[in-house]
């Protein structure tokens, strides 16, 4: 996050108060996500999901033999294998690859470690084309803004938004009719996908056994991407792994399940290396470059190496009252919502990314949807406590040594009932100037205004439960005698 | 390079600080799946077809039985009836050179349309343009799964990846026996062709719904896509 970009609340506020947005967020989230939760139940086999994330974490513990048995795959089938241990490198071999090959126009499909790498400024830089496929990401380069949803990159534009912006970029007459505009992306796509020299595209899941990778999508730009350019070039994380054919048939079906709610997403792609001879068509060359970029930390910490089993479905975005009111552009990142919340700072700083951790509500409902049960919560709290005790580890300083003291101070007061209950009566007259006509505290002073920035808060009672108690307690006393008396009565 | 891979696989060895592990266990089901596609018979064949066309509804993939070759070549010839160019004006059909597509004798019944096809012959310079200008892609699906209603597509010399993806109609021929019920069973007949190189799953034609989730088909693929099931008993005999 540069300087100049705005913070996390103040885009969270832009998100809440945009209306389209706030539309598209209720809609997707009361069909996909609760939708997920749905299938989960209904699947015929209830202990499928934690099957498979057991396999995919034993993957993971063998992540050095099984990402050796795909590059040996690859390479057997004619494809060309590239480690980057960081961004840098990973975009200076696709750029030395693209320059030396003559590249003038990539075409992307969606990849959202592309953006992580930042690989399109490189591209710029080096006066080449690049195009986002996917038509959400489409629309979103178009505008200049970002994706905000991991599958619907464009959920916060309405259709009168992308009509005007594909008026004036695409030069053609106003319509908001989603079948026209999307016919009119069709026709521009088409030609730059039919003309483009590389196409780029993510890596949804490899598989170690059969030396491929496969890639999952609707539209059918992925194959356009990795069939009709000369060049194909495959970015892949270097967890996004299974190590045979069954582990990635289980991953599959539970990543579009989770992601759409579809048995198999239109198109699911096989490649593991360029067009053979005696085939028509299909790539000259194939790459694969496998990215560490931070990955390796997150797997050396038994805390957090569980998030690398995440399949980026997007059904957690799909269930978090978070992002479900904030939208995805207030986490800075391509990855977005409880996910991002977690891999983000993981990846790029905790204390730069101290905003997403602390802005999640740890209702749980996202270790509830995810398919292969990630417990996002669990580290959630984990990154907090990094950030209030600081961690040499992770390069961590305590978030807000101010708070901690604040906290310190609390630790004492609820510590002790005498402490507690003077500062109870000390607030209970400090408030009087703060409460409003209709009984409510409507506005703290300084630091305090951030809890009523957005609600009212009840004010405290005239009198402690633990006062009435004592008072009512005494009064009854000697009532309560005879009463008892009575019913031992009754009862004979 | 090399060394770059042996770095990274040994910060990766580094981080699960592990010495030795017991490899992975690894189980099939191959044989049970292979065995229960073999014992099949045609009653239940059909019973697969009848789901399959169930689950292609929702999908708009179009699922037509024919009973013989004749009857599939006469409906690809009124698919192609309807059919208006998309992009261009040229009516033209690319298909695979493949067996099951020469038996649908189309050449006679397309040239009455005044329509020109090009079989996608492995080696020919042409075929990317032929793709390109074609209305219409016509394949041959190794497999198609029920549970799904997917079909399997191979890359084989003759049949290219784009007469699937580049026209705006799709049709997709296959034999009633190469149906099976779930995908477990179509990867382990993957397993037995030793992974091809390059494959596709299709489920119905190209969609999007990134517009206000308003789901329109045909985003970059065609926009409609047909499947056509040989059912009778002789045209297996025919092909085989």
């Amino acid at each position: 996050m540069s300087a100049e970009e705005p913070s996390y609340s103040e885009t969270a506020r832009d998100g809440l108060a945009n209306a389209c947005l706030q539309r598209s967020l209720r809609g997707l989230q009361d069909q996909c996500g609760k939708g997920a939760l749905a299938a989960w139940r209904a699947l015929p086999d209830p202990t499928l999901r934690s099957r498979v994330k057991a396999r995919r974490v034993e993957t993971l513990a063998h992540l050095d033999r099984v990402l050796e048995q795909l590059a040996d795959g690859i390479r057997a089938r004619g494809g060309q294998v590239f480690f980057a241990a960081t961004a840098a490198e990973a975009n200076s071999y696709v750029l030395d690859l693209a320059r030396r090959r003559g590249v003038q126009r990539v075409v992307k499909g969606k990849s959202m470690l592309s953006a992580e790498i930042g690989i399109d400024a490189a591209f710029g830089a080096a006066g080449i084309e690049v195009l986002e496929s996917d038509l959400g990401e489409f629309i979103v380069q178009l505008a200049g803004s970002t994706p905000s949803h991991i599958i619907a990159p464009c959920i916060h534009m309405d259709r009168q938004q992308i009509g005007r912006l594909f008026a004036d970029q695409l030069h053609i007459p106003y319509t908001d009719d989603p079948p026209t505009l999307t016919r009119a992306a069709r026709k521009v796509l088409r030609h730059k996908l039919l003309t483009a020299d590389m196409g780029l595209t993510g890596c949804n899941l490899a598989c170690a056994e059969t030396g491929q990778i496969t890639l999952v999508s609707n539209e059918g730009n992925i194959r356009m991407a990795t069939t009709m350019p000369r060049l194909h070039v495959a970015l892949m994380g270097m967890e996004r792994i299974a190590a045979t054919l069954e582990d990635q048939r289980d991953l599959l079906q539970l990543l579009t399940q989770g992601a759409a709610l579809q048995k198999l997403s239109t198109y699911v792609s096989f490649v593991g290396g360029p067009s053979k001879e005696g085939d028509p068509d299909g790539p000259e060359e194939f790459h694969l470059v496998i990215v560490d970029n931070g990955r390796s930390r997150i797997l050396a910490d038994p805390e957090f190496r569980e998030v690398l089993a995440c399949i980026r479905c997007g059904a957690c975005l799909n269930i978090c009252p978070v992002y479900g009111r904030i939208g995805g552009h207030a986490y800075h990142s391509p990855y977005s919502g409880p996910i991002g919340a977690v891999v983000t700072p993981l990846l790029q700083g905790i204390n730069r990314h101290a905003d997403l951790c602390r802005g999640e509500t740890l209702c749980g409902d996202c270790r509830e949807v995810c398919p292969v049960q990630i417990d996002l919560p669990r580290m959630l709290v984990a990154l907090r406590h990094k950030l209030a005790y600081g961690d040499p580890g992770w390069q961590v300083r305590p978030y807000n040594r101010i708070e901690a003291l604040g906290y310190a101070i609390w630790w004492r007061i609820v510590g002790s009932r005498r402490f507690y209950e003077t500062f109870l009566k000390i607030c209970r007259t400090l408030q009087r100037p703060f409460t409003g006509p209709e009984g409510r505290v409507g506005r703290l002073p300084g630091w305090g205004g951030g809890w009523t920035e957005g609600r009212d808060l009840p004010p405290l009672a005239p009198m402690f439960f633990r006062e009435r108690w004592r008072q009512m307690y005494r009064e009854n006393q000697t009532e309560r005698g005879q009463q008892g008396a009575e019913e031992r009565h009754h009862g004979q | 390079m090399a060394n770059n891979q042996a770095l990274f696989l040994d910060r990766i060895r580094i981080a699960l600080k592990q010495g030795s592990r017991p490899s992975m266990s690894v189980a099939t089901d191959d044989k049970a799946f292979l065995q229960s596609i073999a014992s099949r018979g045609r009653e239940e064949q059909l019973l697969l077809l009848r789901q399959l066309m169930d689950n292609a509804e929702p999908l708009h993939l179009q699922v037509h039985g024919c009973a013989s070759l004749t009857a599939a070549g006469e409906c690809v010839a009124a698919i192609a009836r309807e059919c208006k160019p998309e992009f261009g004006t040229c009516r033209e059909i690319v298909l695979h050179d493949h067996p099951l597509v020469h038996g649908l004798q189309l050449a006679p019944l397309l040239s009455v349309q005044g329509i020109a096809n090009h079989l996608t012959r492995s080696g020919d310079p042409d075929v990317r343009q032929h793709t390109v200008n074609a209305s219409i892609g016509i394949t041959v699906a190794a497999w198609a799964i029920a549970e799904s209603a997917t079909i399997v597509q191979l890359t084989r010399p003759g049949q290219p990846r784009s007469t699937s993806l580049v026209p705006s109609i799709h049709i997709a021929v296959m034999l009633l026996s190469n149906l099976v019920a779930t995908l477990a069973e179509a990867y382990a007949l993957l397993r037995r062709e030793q992974h091809p190189d390059s494959l596709v799953l299709i489920s119905g034609p190209s969609k999007t719904a990134d517009i206000e989730h308003t789901m329109v088909h045909g985003a970059h693929g065609p926009r409609e896509m047909h499947l056509i099931v040989l059912t009778g008993a002789m045209v297996e005999g025919e092909t085989a």
